[in-house]
């Protein structure tokens, strides 16, 4: 939990005496956006390219699927290409680049328990296919493995 | 209609009309206000479709505590077949559970299993979570940080309305064919895919309640980031403030998954997909006609990876109460805030990385069993630095054993028997033998139920003034204090005796027919009758709550004489109007019991400056705490 | 403990019945997190989505690496139309974007015109979402064929609940929610923004759903 620019653990009586406590501070809390026009005409061009570079990058990567690469480069490449995409609506249209670090704490949490959860079942998988051969023939037409091995949860 | 002509009112001159009027407006302002201590806001906005934080936090309290109540019998109903299997129900529950479930009064196998698996649904879904987080939180957060109520008051309306719909949703699914959801509150695939339509409508609830979750917690987390009163810095928050943080996180980002999950299992049962349903099932003998390849255990994953978390969305927020409660009647600063801070937000970090700890006997192979029995030892550390300096902080204190401070006392105790016990089950290789047997019901019992809901209770007596201006009386609360303290362990004791000895969870007979639960099979009536009596025990409870609600004696603004903030808004602070009549200033940290050389008392509340200090421009700071909306009336 | 009058019980305070309680930090940021109550609120609310998606590409992923045998998307849909679609999107993106920029111009008119936009591209998704939809089920494949059709119809079926969520909030902001500008445009251009973050997350959710349903 992060805090920004708080004010020291510490604060004498007399800093904070008086006034309800957004008055005084909310003026220079207003930066985040400059208005002018000139700054958001910039902004609006930013976003055109990025647009355009959107546009590109779909046409790439619909290119690269005609290949039909093996799968291992196929996904590669692709997550690749997806990647930078997303990270362009992220970073430029979301204006992560230049967002509070409030937020960017509470994303790292977010994508790193996004991880774990994509990690742990198909860990799982991979780990239970070495104990257990029989793992991955549920998919064949046999019937299953004694379904006992299933325990509750607690 | 009065003459047009002007009258002096007070220092001003204006016409007798609208001299009049604003007369008579004053009037039925001042009646109002006195009636009803709010303003002339519609019934239906006021008590039934509110935006006010505490009266959200009232409405989750009592929906909640109805629900703890309805999921509470449903086990005393369990308990009699567990204790005499077989035996026919006296005909008066007969003829309330009706032939379809309990013919000629004997409960069918098919009932038990839906009293079972919506005991636990109600329990954790309908009655803790709602109670901890939705009205604890609700009520006593935005009051604790001097907030004038949460960020986002609408959201908090919807939250409330998608959870008791939810919640009646999921009851209501007793009355159709087939009966409620019956594969037990954790819905393991292929049985809860092949299921009854009850089943269907436990994922519907599911999906409302979830969302009722995630509104929720967003309102939570932004209400503790944004509205914190001025100089109420994180190191300054109460305990309990803290506590519904990290639970609010959890419920963001733990709850999605199973709401995912939830969705691929409706798929799997209304629109034919294999999400969960390996090939080459057979059902009775027959084939099932499906296109198979799907993953059981996934949904395991899914559901334990919001499910441990949810573990400690349980027990955090209780945690916190016992912590404002401690502190406050030992008068002293609680030991190690910063270690419990600290401890907190390392358990909320670390629960989700122990999900599969739910899953040592499905095959995992050595490599993620070893990895998250570490990651489950790792997460008993904070646990225990939490309740280690819980219990220091009684050290040397003058202890007031107010009710409230019983129920704290007794919580230590009995989380720390449910915590320790849930050491061998994070084992993997105790796990094998102890895995679905009434030891894991023992222990997570003993967790939840002494622990969570003591704490709960503990709330409940310690707010109770805040909320009505009146306090709980205090003998009945002793009886029902010491009454559950005795029956609630005469309950969950002997299932770990009964867990040792091998005795399956979800056993419609309670073990009769197995030759190894034969020498523990009596402590199944010894259980039965300690649950009845623990039900019993609940009767001065509900007498107290109610009769003192109106009946009960009066107390001040600040009854307990504590630090926090919400002892500095007005008694039973009014609906529909704010918090605060001046926005709380806060100058020192939220446990300044006994602080050497403060003679006038021996707390110092937060909201109150330095004494050495001048006194700030504008008064809200300055007041001391309670005298700044002390309502007569 | 004293008894002094509530402030709020003095005869005339805040008279009107209709009264609604100020929560601070509504439209302007609170100095010390620099952010303002809506953005944190949306902000937790698609981390809380990116749980909810990354479940299903979890999903996704298990059941396709322990298959024996799972066909290529580019064999089995309509590539050209959801690569139209990708476009319609990302435009889509770009004009709530620019709608919000006009906004802060002080400019409702082609505020209103580029959110308008907006809501037709996410129109045009939907039309070819359910072209695509509409020509499987007519050879009555669904979600139960296998498993690749059912987590096709699934993610792509959440993906458009939320295109249409996103819609009924345009429309909301374009019609009576734009009633708000006259009274506080700050307030008006940050709920803009707020649903402007919410559509990106969808486009971006979409850029990850395209390759790994349709290219793979």
């Amino acid at each position: 939990m992060t805090e920004a620019t708080h004010p020291p653990a510490h604060m004498g009586p007399d800093q904070h005496a008086g006034g309800p406590p957004s008055e005084p501070l909310a003026a220079h809390g207003e930066h985040h956006h400059d208005n002018s026009p000139e700054a958001v005409k910039k902004e609006i061009r930013k976003y055109l390219y990025v647009f355009y570079s959107l546009a590109f990058l779909t046409g790439v990567t619909v290119w690269i699927s005609t290949f039909h690469f093996p799968t291992w480069l196929g996904v590669t490449l692709a997550l690749v290409v997806a990647l930078v995409k997303g990270s362009l609506v992220a970073a430029f249209f979301m204006h992560l680049i230049s967002e509070r670090r409030l937020i960017y704490a509470v994303l790292v949490l977010t994508v790193f328990f996004f991880g774990l959860m994509i990690w742990g079942p198909w860990h799982h998988r991979n780990n239970a296919r070495d104990v257990w051969p029989g793992y991955d023939a549920t998919n064949a037409s046999q019937p299953a493995p004694p379904a006992g091995q299933h325990g509750s949860g607690h | 209609m009065p003459p047009k002509r002007q009258i002096r009112v007070g220092s001003q001159w204006m016409y007798a009309r609208d001299a009049q009027r604003a007369l008579e407006e004053a009037m039925r302002v001042a009646e109002t206000e006195q009636r009803e201590h709010g303003h002339h806001v519609p019934f239906l906005r006021k008590y039934v479709f509110s935006t006010d934080h505490k009266w959200i936090g009232i409405q989750y309290a009592i929906t909640a505590l109805t629900f703890l109540f309805i999921g509470f019998s449903m086990m005393l109903l369990m308990r009699w077949q567990l204790a005499y299997p077989g035996r026919p129900f006296h005909e008066l529950i007969a003829k309330f559970l009706g032939q379809a479930n309990a013919p000629g009064g004997v409960m069918l196998p098919e009932f038990y299993n839906q009293l079972g698996a919506m005991h636990g649904t109600v329990m954790v879904f309908l009655a803790i979570v709602p109670l901890a987080v939705g009205a604890f939180g609700n009520y006593v957060v935005p009051l604790q940080i001097g907030a004038p109520d949460m960020a986002f008051p609408k959201l908090n309306m919807a939250s409330y309305w998608c959870y008791l719909p939810g919640g009646l949703l999921m009851l209501s699914s007793f009355f159709i064919p087939g009966g409620a959801a019956n594969s037990g509150w954790t819905s393991y695939p292929p049985l809860s895919i092949i299921a009854t339509h009850g089943q269907t409508i436990w994922i519907l609830g599911m999906v409302l309640l979830i969302t009722s979750s995630l509104l929720g917690s967003v309102n939570f987390i932004v209400t503790i980031f944004q509205l914190r009163a001025k100089g109420l810095t994180f190191m300054r928050l109460p305990f309990f403030v803290w506590a519904q943080l990290v639970t609010s996180f959890l419920l963001l980002l733990a709850f999605p998954p199973l709401e995912a999950a939830a969705i691929l299992q409706l798929m799997d049962r209304v629109a034919g997909t294999s999400f969960f349903m390996p090939s080459g099932l057979v059902i009775s003998g027959t084939p099932l006609e499906i296109a198979g390849g799907g993953n059981p255990l996934l949904w395991q994953h899914l559901f334990w990876f919001l499910a441990h978390p949810e573990v400690y969305v349980l027990i955090l927020p209780g945690m916190g109460i016992i912590a404002e409660v401690i502190a406050n009647n030992t008068r002293k600063p609680l030991w190690g805030y910063k270690s419990l801070v600290g401890a907190g937000v390392f358990l909320g970090f670390m629960s989700f990385v122990v999900w599969a700890h739910h899953m040592f006997m499905t095959g995992m192979g050595t490599v993620i069993s070893a990895f998250f029995q570490t990651t489950t030892m790792i997460i008993s550390i904070p646990s225990v630095i939490i309740l280690t300096a819980l219990i220091i902080s009684l050290w040397g204190a003058s202890i007031r054993f107010t009710v409230p401070m019983l129920f704290a006392l007794a919580f230590l105790p009995m989380f720390g028997i449910g915590g320790l016990t849930g050491l061998p089950l994070g084992l993997a290789a105790a796990d094998i033998h102890l895995h679905d047997t009434y030891y894991v019901i023992g222990h997570f019992h003993y967790v939840v139920a002494p622990g969570t809901i003591f704490a709960m209770f503990a709330g409940i007596y310690y707010w109770f003034p805040k909320a009505t201006g009146r306090q709980m009386n205090e003998k009945l609360g002793r009886i029902h204090f010491w009454l559950s303290l005795i029956f609630i362990n005469g309950v969950f004791a002997p299932m770990f005796l009964q867990g040792l000895m091998g005795v399956s969870r979800r056993l419609y007979d309670g073990g009769a027919q197995y030759a190894h639960a034969k020498p523990v099979l009596h402590t199944n009536v010894w259980i039965s009758y300690s649950a009845w009596l623990l039900m019993l025990s609940q009767v001065p409870f509900i007498w107290n709550f109610f009769y003192s609600m109106f009946k009960g004696k009066r107390v001040g603004a600040n009854h307990w004489q504590a630090t926090t903030l919400e002892w500095a808004a007005a008694t039973a602070p009014p609906l529909a109007h704010g918090n605060f009549a001046v926005a709380p200033v806060v100058y020192r940290g939220p446990y300044e019991y006994s602080v050497p050389g403060h003679e006038a008392s021996d707390y110092v509340p937060q909201n109150e400056p330095d004494e050495a200090a001048p006194p700030p421009v504008t008064g809200g700071g300055m007041l001391p705490a309670g005298a700044v909306a002390q309502r007569e009336s | 403990m004293t008894a002094h009058a509530d402030l709020h019980a003095l005869p005339g305070h805040d008279a009107h019945g209709d009264h609604e309680i100020e929560i601070p930090y509504t439209v302007h940021a609170r100095p010390d997190t620099g952010l303002y109550n809506g953005k944190l609120g949306i902000w937790l609310f698609l981390a809380s989505e990116v749980m909810l998606f990354g479940a299903l590409f979890s999903t996704l992923i298990l059941l396709r690496t322990s298959a024996p045998s799972w066909p290529h998307g580019w064999a089995l849909l309509k590539i050209w139309w959801a690569t139209a679609n990708t476009f319609v999107l990302i435009a889509s993106s770009v004009t709530v974007v620019l709608a919000w920029a006009h906004l802060r111009l002080g400019n409702l008119k082609k505020g209103k015109f580029y959110l308008l936009l907006t809501l037709l591209c996410g129109l045009i998704f939907m039309l070819i979402k359910a072209y695509e939809y509409g020509s499987k089920f007519s050879h009555g494949i669904g979600p139960h064929t296998d498993n690749f059709y059912a987590t096709y119809f699934v993610m792509t079926g959440l993906h458009g609940l939320h295109v249409l969520g996103g819609m009924i909030v345009f429309g909301y902001l374009i019609g009576p929610g734009a009633k708000l500008w006259d009274k506080n445009r700050d307030q008006y251009t940050n709920r803009v923004e707020v649903t402007g973050l919410y559509w990106h997350f969808v486009d971006l959710v979409w850029i990850f759903l395209f390759p790994t349903l349709y290219l793979l």
